[in-house]
């Protein structure tokens, strides 16, 4: 597990992926930090963090389209699945270097931190509202990153897995919306209140909003929790059905 | 018994790719795959390996069961696939490196990888990138990913493919040195090289094996009939008329013009007699000079064509009405 992580970290910077990532996701979160700290009566960082929300849902894509989906088009899965290594071990070796990648862009937030407590006099950082949006952050973007190293296992063109992706992402954004519309005009059809469907508590971005609202539950993350553990293992099922195939 | 496969059946929804091959490979054996493109060489190599599941059948390497005991069985089969596995943009180093992390090799890395690529002679490209490397290194980089960890079997899936004439002869004898420590299972659809590296030949046709033999036994399989072939100075009807009176002779075939009034033919005769003496006097009784007379069974390749089914084959009594 430990060669196939450091393997696929390391190739995230020897092409210019890791790079390409890295930086967008600076220069973006440097422009809304820039925006919400500096040009608006707003002072948080969260604030920062809840506008990168967006961001990720199409930038995370890119980190694990390859994952799988280059390896068969190369067919060097057959020197990873011949390999004395288990296929939970592939997976998750490729799923951490993903993460990886997704934990060094989250460390930007305590450099801007950083830069507000030495250029804002008098500033004063929220750090326990920070870490919980930092923890969302994470917790959000591990559920991404999981689908997608799915999407990616599904096929052997690296350009689908992303728009599948990205298409799901768009879909995750708006989902809270279309949701309380569908319940809306089903509750004027009918006059019955459908909140024991529990679509509601499956929104993905639902859970980061209770996170950072200050109140931690720990069923927000066992949600996210699960969601990862979920698609890790349907990616594994993939890569072991291809055998059976 | 290192390497033993047991009623191999691999069906792709309705297609059966494999239907039903059984061999072993004992240690230290050298076992020649050969069968035409898209006879189940490829398919059959998968499964040995693990990369595939077989429908039915089953696999044991050393004693361990692919499916049951995948991690073992693995741990002793390096796999060069009909396209090697490689990281394109990492150099023959980093790779080889990967490749030992990745199969947890338990032997003192520096060596054993310094020991591989001297050994298939990569050593001075250690430092570039696999990507900008010809194709002769690349299969080369390939075959050494197999050898790492040192594994008792080894299949190689055509490993000679695509490489020009002296690489070919240095992988050959490659192959032939491994094949002293290890089990060695390659396949090719080249069979002079087959003929030379093996110790065993397996013929793959359509999915099933259709001969499974020593390298020198192979020809006998299929040599019931005999055959002369000469080549003789003269008219070709009279040639092919004296040639016809010969005791023994059973057929006269006029095969190709050498040159200017040269013709060779081939000649196919009774299985006990020996009709050799006999030409020579009628040729030389009717003036005709034979500038070459060769005396043998099957050529290893009509074998292979008569085995794999192909129907070109003119020269066996089996197929006698079939010609053309």
């Amino acid at each position: 597990m430990i060669a196939i992580f450091k393997k696929d970290f390391t190739s995230y910077f020897t092409n210019t992926l890791g790079y390409i990532v890295l930086g967008m996701y600076l220069m973006l979160s440097g422009f809304f930090f820039w925006l919400v700290c500096f040009q608006s009566a707003y002072n948080s960082l969260v604030e920062v963090i809840n506008s990168m929300l967006y961001i990720i849902f199409f930038l995370l894509p890119l980190v694990t389209m390859k994952s799988f989906a280059e390896e068969k088009r190369q067919k060097t899965d057959q020197a990873l699945l011949t390999a004395p290594v288990k296929i939970w071990e592939v997976v998750l070796g490729k799923y951490l270097s993903a993460l990886t990648l997704y934990l060094i862009c989250n460390m930007v937030y305590f450099v801007y931190a950083f830069v507000l407590m030495i250029t804002v006099s008098g500033a004063t950082i929220a750090w326990g509202q920070l870490f919980a949006g930092i923890l969302g952050s994470v917790l959000l973007g591990a559920a991404v990153l999981a689908i997608n190293l799915f999407f990616s296992s599904l096929t052997e063109y690296q350009i689908i897995a992303a728009v599948v992706g990205m298409g799901t992402g768009l879909f995750f954004m708006i989902y809270d919306s279309i949701l309380g519309s569908l319940l809306n005009f089903i509750y004027s059809l009918f006059q019955v209140n459908y909140d024991f469907l529990i679509l509601d508590k499956i929104s993905v971005t639902q859970h980061y909003m209770n996170l950072i609202s200050g109140v931690f539950n720990p069923a927000d993350v066992v949600f996210y929790l699960t969601w990862v553990g979920l698609f890790l293992f349907l990616t594994g099922r993939v890569l072991d059905k291809k055998r059976w195939a | 018994m290192m390497v033993e496969v047991k009623d191999l059946v691999k069906n792709y929804g309705n297609l059966a790719a494999v239907k039903g091959i059984s061999f072993t490979a004992e240690k230290g054996e050298i076992v020649g795959f050969l069968g035409p493109n898209g006879a189940g060489k490829s398919t059959t190599m998968n499964i040995i390996t693990g990369y595939l599941s077989s429908t039915q059948g089953s696999v044991t390497i050393d004693g361990y069961d692919i499916l049951d005991n995948p991690m073992e069985a693995r741990a002793r089969i390096g796999y060069l696939p009909e396209q090697p596995p490689l990281y394109l943009d990492m150099t023959v180093e980093e790779y080889l490196s990967f490749i030992y992390g990745l199969k947890k090799v338990k032997l003192p890395k520096k060596e054993h990888l310094e020991e591989i690529m001297k050994l298939v002679k990569i050593d001075d490209i250690r430092g570039r990138v696999i990507r900008n490397l010809s194709k002769g290194y690349k299969q080369r980089v390939g075959f050494a990913q197999a050898l790492v960890g040192n594994p008792p079997v080894l299949i190689l899936d055509e490993p000679t493919v695509g490489l020009d004439p002296r690489q070919i002869i240095e992988m050959r004898s490659l192959i032939k040195s491994l094949g002293k420590k290890h089990t060695v299972i390659f396949s090719s659809h080249v069979l002079s090289e087959v003929s030379t590296i093996c110790d065993r030949i397996v013929v793959i046709s359509n999915g099933l094996i259709t001969a499974d033999a020593k390298t020198d036994e192979i020809s006998t399989i299929t040599a019931d009939a005999k055959k002369l072939s000469v080549t003789v100075e003269g008219t070709s009807s009279s040639v092919l008329s004296v040639l016809g009176s010969v005791e023994g002779v059973t057929k006269v075939r006029r095969n190709l013009q050498v040159s200017d009034n040269v013709y060779q033919y081939s000649i196919d005769y009774k299985k006990d007699a020996d009709i050799r003496r006999g030409v020579f006097r009628a040729l030389a009784k009717g003036d005709f000079p034979i500038l070459e007379m060769k005396d043998g069974g099957m050529s290893l390749e009509e074998s292979f064509l008569m085995l794999t089914g192909s129907t070109s084959v003119t020269r066996t009594n089996k197929k006698k009405g079939g010609e053309n």
